[in-house]
């Protein structure tokens, strides 16, 4: 017994020590955080709890780049040393493992945010301390916050909703589906799109005749979609990532409801085809050319950059690479790409950040400024088709 | 339950004291690092909630497993009224405390009547109901997309925005609160609950109104969740429902009973606990296993919770004052009085 | 979409929903009936006998042979968990085992993660795709194995307990655990199979909900909560009571879905379970209670 409280104290106190460790050692000014011959980046990601289907790919994504970048001799000579923390979907684990990264390990900058609320989370804490921060969350309010505070140090790698409902709406209008059902899951990434819709479907002339919102754990959500059948939509929209989106496309398909289907770019990966089966096919929806890359006509200027990530990771990982890794991919080359020509200068890596243009990246073409943190417009999707079981690009 | 009064009634403030500048002064060892701060801030804020809760469950012995709501309603409540209404940060606290209150009472009037596991079913259902209103109340709290902006917490003219000046906020906060408790230990009210925890039939034979005291506990420890969640809110100043659901009230049980359940300490040993292995797991596991990441810490904390409670069901605290107690006996050879060799600890009733 | 077949709709995804919870339930009563015991891990065991067949069917098992294969393994889960964390502490407080159970809970999550990860696997139905259709409505043929697998459960229970030795003697065990003694039956071997049997109906349960909604290392968590709702809303003192209240929050569920919004689904079990709890304690169908199980 006494062993084991002294043994629980001993932890207690190691503990302290560990943080008061790191702390002297991590040392150096903070423009240089380079120390002599390394260069620090941070990560933080999801790869557990709630948003590890996004997140485990971006993890294991820039952990492989990483070991790749170095086996090159790293950048100019310099090797990277990557420090990594799992957020566990858990906000305040993202702020505290962002002021470690800041504070503690002193990097020169982040790369991360899986879910956006923990990416909003990170941005001011960002800001606060100049760092540099790609965010890989869809959310734009990362670089276009609402209340219009600053946003000069963070960036994004994903196209935002305000790029990706347009794309599905003017797909609804050339294809004369103007009533629609919109049904999302009920957290950020379902109810941020919902907004971006309503926002902008007037501007297509698209009417809402029903709007559902459908729970990430359902089981069968009939009952919801009794409605949505009751209220005679054209088409309907379902927006979601793979797991409910599957329950409720499988449940459509059941009712014998053969609308078309348009859903979002979180269903792009092969578990989706694998959970929906039959009901899946003839479904449409948004994505970067990453699933169809093998389709590609050969002078994209994306496909070996694209073909090349896809084969790399699944020799890696055994499994199919999505477009969350995918944002992570670009994320980690645009920050590897302006410490190459700028140095380890912080400030001098938010610029040349912000003057990227025309970087080819896994999400699309990259085209940063000073008023656009994101860098990617509707170029940057297709509209692509589940068809047999496979994904293929729509007409 | 402890027969020993001395321990009780004769504890001297030295030990409490002392503990108490350690902690203020710690700030100005580590003044430069935010990251070592804010760990020490949301052991702050867990504490709160945890000393609150500790009361309920080892003095009044009741379980909660939804006092995640009274921690978001304090939360909610403060943001609302500092951001959306433009008050002045006390009102945010206040009106949460007082609506905490009430919602306690409305949901501890019936519940307190029925018995043991009942009444933790009970207070997971009212948990999981105001997660919903969270959830669904949109256009008060924003609903999933979280509720952004929320304003620095400003009292007495000071406004709190840096970790350094929110340590000490919290942490007076803290000690003026496991004062507090302390003192109604010592209080009728706090003798009554002993009797209740040791026997009901007899509390009620010698006239103790059982009910109003296990009310009364419980509409305080809502209290100190909330204004710990008003705290919280302007220290994190975005907030979002998932902050407030079912797991979080699981982890603040977890750190109860591991902080131990017959202790007043108790609620800020098992926070502190609770951070510390966190976060020493989250250095320590990937030099072990590389690939690993958060699921160990939840495999962790599983085992460590049955294992706690199967061998140590009085928590760690006891174990480290007794720890502490044969130290310093030996330094003051004083004999150690009968009285206090032996305690039998409080547990979870029903 | 028409009033009744739309009504019709809601009651089969009730049922559905229902027969769902009802699986779960069931384990669930038979352990607290046995032992006393509140097993907030019920709805794990599913979880593991969900994931375990899939990956027995994966490696190229035939479906026969995975579910039986799961379900025993799933068994000896059980009946490890009652020896290692409920054995050890069965004489604290409801209340703590109660706890020891969520700590349980975390532990098979965790693991689960750790073999399966986080991604959500897939099931084939058993019987094929093809909906059923009655009056403009369809069922999923899934939902149907739902359905009669939790009723064909409460027959072979309720011949097991009310017609076998071993079956009595665990009842005689429940009533009056002293005198079941006494008779040279052990409370504490009655407990190791009650838990560990009931671990193996939860993983059949899980087996046939997966191809319903799939399976994932948190699939675990809600259903065991509403089959919990459900135990108490029946009663918890018989398991033909656990599964009415089953399809009673499935329906209430469903139609709250329907008619109103999704969002509420969740609440809507919860004030149930708060009122049948402050009204009727003994839950909705006590009047057949006295004998249990």
């Amino acid at each position: 017994m006494k062993k084991f409280v002294s043994l629980i104290i001993l932890m207690l106190f190691l503990s302290m020590l560990a943080a008061c460790g790191n702390s002297e050692s991590a040392g150096g000014k903070n423009n240089d955080s380079g120390g002599s011959d390394v260069i620090k980046i941070g990560a933080i990601y999801s790869a557990s709890g709630g948003g590890a289907p996004l997140g485990k790919s971006q993890m294991e994504t820039v952990k492989m780049l990483v070991e790749q970048v170095n086996e090159n001799d790293g950048i100019d000579g310099k090797k990277i040393e990557l420090i990594a923390y799992d957020d566990k979907s858990d906000q305040n684990e993202a702020v505290l493992s962002m002021k470690k990264l800041i504070e503690q390990d002193k990097v020169l900058a982040v790369v991360g945010g899986t879910l956006s609320g923990n990416a909003l989370a990170m941005v001011p804490l960002a800001e606060k301390s100049k760092t540099p921060f790609i965010a890989s969350a869809t959310s734009k309010q990362i670089v276009k916050p609402d209340d219009n505070s600053s946003r000069d140090w963070i960036f994004k790698t994903t196209q935002s909703d305000d790029v990706v409902i347009p794309k599905i709406l003017a797909y609804l209008k050339e294809k004369n589906l103007t009533k629609i059902a919109w049904l999302n899951v009920a957290n950020q990434y379902g109810t941020s799109a919902h907004e971006e819709f309503n926002r902008l479907k007037g501007e297509y002339g698209i009417e809402a005749v029903i709007e559902e919102e459908f729970e990430a754990t359902v089981d069968d959500a009939k009952a919801m979609l009794t409605r949505v059948k009751k209220s005679n939509p054209q088409a309907i929209i379902v927006w979601g990532t793979a797991q409910e989106s599957s329950v409720i496309t499988k449940n459509l398909h059941q009712l014998g409801m053969k609308l078309p289907i348009i859903e979002s770019q979180g269903i792009g990966t092969k578990e989706f085809i694998e959970l929906t089966g039959e009901a899946a096919e003839g479904v449409i929806f948004p994505a970067g050319r990453l699933i169809v890359a093998e389709q590609l006509p050969d002078n994209d200027p994306q496909k070996e950059t694209l073909i090349k990530y896809k084969e790399d990771f699944k020799a890696k990982f055994n499994y199919d690479a999505n477009t969350f890794g995918g944002h992570t991919w670009d994320a980690f080359y645009l920050l590897v790409n302006a410490i190459e020509k700028a140095g380890t200068d912080k400030e001098k890596i938010r610029e040349q950040l912000e003057n990227t243009k025309n970087f080819v990246g896994i999400s699309g073409i990259f085209n940063f400024s000073k008023d656009n943190h994101t860098g990617l417009d509707e170029s940057s999707l297709v509209m692509v088709q589940i068809k047999d079981g496979k994904f293929v690009i729509a007409e | 339950m402890d027969n020993n009064l001395t321990k009780i009634y004769n504890r001297s403030l030295k030990g409490p004291l002392i503990f108490f500048v350690v902690i203020m002064l710690l700030p100005f060892i580590f003044q430069s690092n935010n990251y070592i701060l804010s760990t020490f801030i949301m052991i702050g804020f867990y504490s709160l909630v945890t000393t609150g809760l500790t009361l309920l469950i080892g003095y009044a012995g009741q379980i909660s497993l939804g006092h995640a709501a009274f921690y978001g309603i304090g939360a909610y409540t403060s943001a609302y009224f500092t951001a959306t209404l433009q008050m002045p940060s006390w009102i945010g606290i206040l009106v949460g405390a007082i609506i905490a209150s009430l919602v306690s009472l409305i949901i501890g009037i019936p519940v307190f009547k029925l018995k043991g596991h009942y009444l933790a079913l009970a207070t997971l259902g009212f948990g999981v109901i105001i997660f919903t209103f969270f959830k669904e109340w949109k256009t008060i709290t924003g609903g999933l997309n979280g509720f952004f902006g929320i304003p620095p917490l400003s009292l007495f003219g000071i406004s709190f925005s840096t970790d350094f000046q929110f340590y000490f906020l919290i942490w007076i906060f803290v000690f003026l609160g496991i004062f507090f408790a302390r003192n109604i230990v010592q209080s009728r009210v706090g003798r009554a609950l002993m009797s209740i925890h040791g026997s009901e039939i007899a509390s009620e034979a010698i006239g103790i109104n059982i009910n109003k005291y296990k009310l009364q506990i419980f509409v305080l420890s809502a209290v100190y969740a909330s204004i710990a969640g008003s705290l919280y809110a302007h220290y994190v100043t975005f907030i979002n429902p998932q902050l407030f659901e079912m797991m979080t009230s699981i982890y603040f049980l977890i750190m109860v009973v591991i902080g131990g359940i017959g202790n007043i300490w108790g609620g800020l040993i098992g926070a502190a606990i609770y951070v510390f292995l966190g976060e020493l797991l989250k250095d320590i596991v990937p030099k072990i296993i590389p690939n690993a990441s958060g699921e160990f810490e939840i495999v962790f904390f599983g085992v460590l919770l049955v294992v706690i409670l199967i061998y140590m069901p009085n928590g760690i605290s006891k174990a480290i004052f007794h720890f502490i107690k044969r130290i310093t006996s030996n330094f003051k050879n004083k004999p150690v009085s009968a009285f206090s060799k032996k305690s039998t600890g409080s547990d979870i009733h029903d | 979409m028409e009033l009744t077949s739309q009504f019709i709709q809601l009651i089969f995804s009730g049922l559905t929903i229902g027969s769902i919870y009802a699986l779960i339930a069931i384990g669930f009563v038979i352990i607290y009936n046995i032992t006393g015991l509140l097993n907030l891990a019920q709805g794990d065991f599913a979880m593991l006998g969900a994931l375990t067949c899939i990956s027995f069917v994966n490696m190229g098992f035939p479906l026969i042979i995975a579910i039986a294969v799961s379900v025993v393994i799933v068994t000896i889960i059980g009946g490890l968990f009652e020896r290692l964390a409920i054995y050890p502490a069965r004489n604290s407080s409801t209340a703590t085992l109660l706890i020891i159970t969520i700590g349980a809970a975390f532990v098979f999550r965790g693991i689960s993660i750790l073999i399966w990860g986080t991604q959500p696997l897939a099931l084939r139905p058993f019987s094929g795709n093809q909906n059923i259709n009655f009056l403009d409505a369809t069922i999923q043929p899934q939902s149907l194995w739902a359905i009669g697998i939790s009723l064909l459960s409460l027959a072979v229970l309720y011949y097991f307990f009310n017609k076998t030795y071993l079956g009595k003697a665990v009842t005689a065990c429940v009533v009056n655990r002293f005198a079941a003694r006494l008779m040279g039956i052990s409370p504490q071997k009655m407990s190791f199979w009650a838990v560990s049997i009931s671990a193996g109906l939860g993983a059949l349960a899980g087996i046939v909900i997966a191809p319903i909604s799939g399976a994932s290392y948190d699939m675990g968590i809600m259903i065991g909560l509403k089959a919990f709702i459900a135990a108490v809303i029946g009663g918890l003192s018989n398991a033909p009571a656990a599964i009415a209240g089953a399809f009673l929050i499935g329906i209430l569920e469903s139609f709250t879905e329907g008619y109103l919004s999704s969002g509420y689904k969740d609440a809507i079990s919860f004030t149930l379970l708060l009122i049948v709890l402050f009204f009727m304690p003994n839950g909705l169908f006590s009047k057949v209670s006295g004998k249990r199980v």
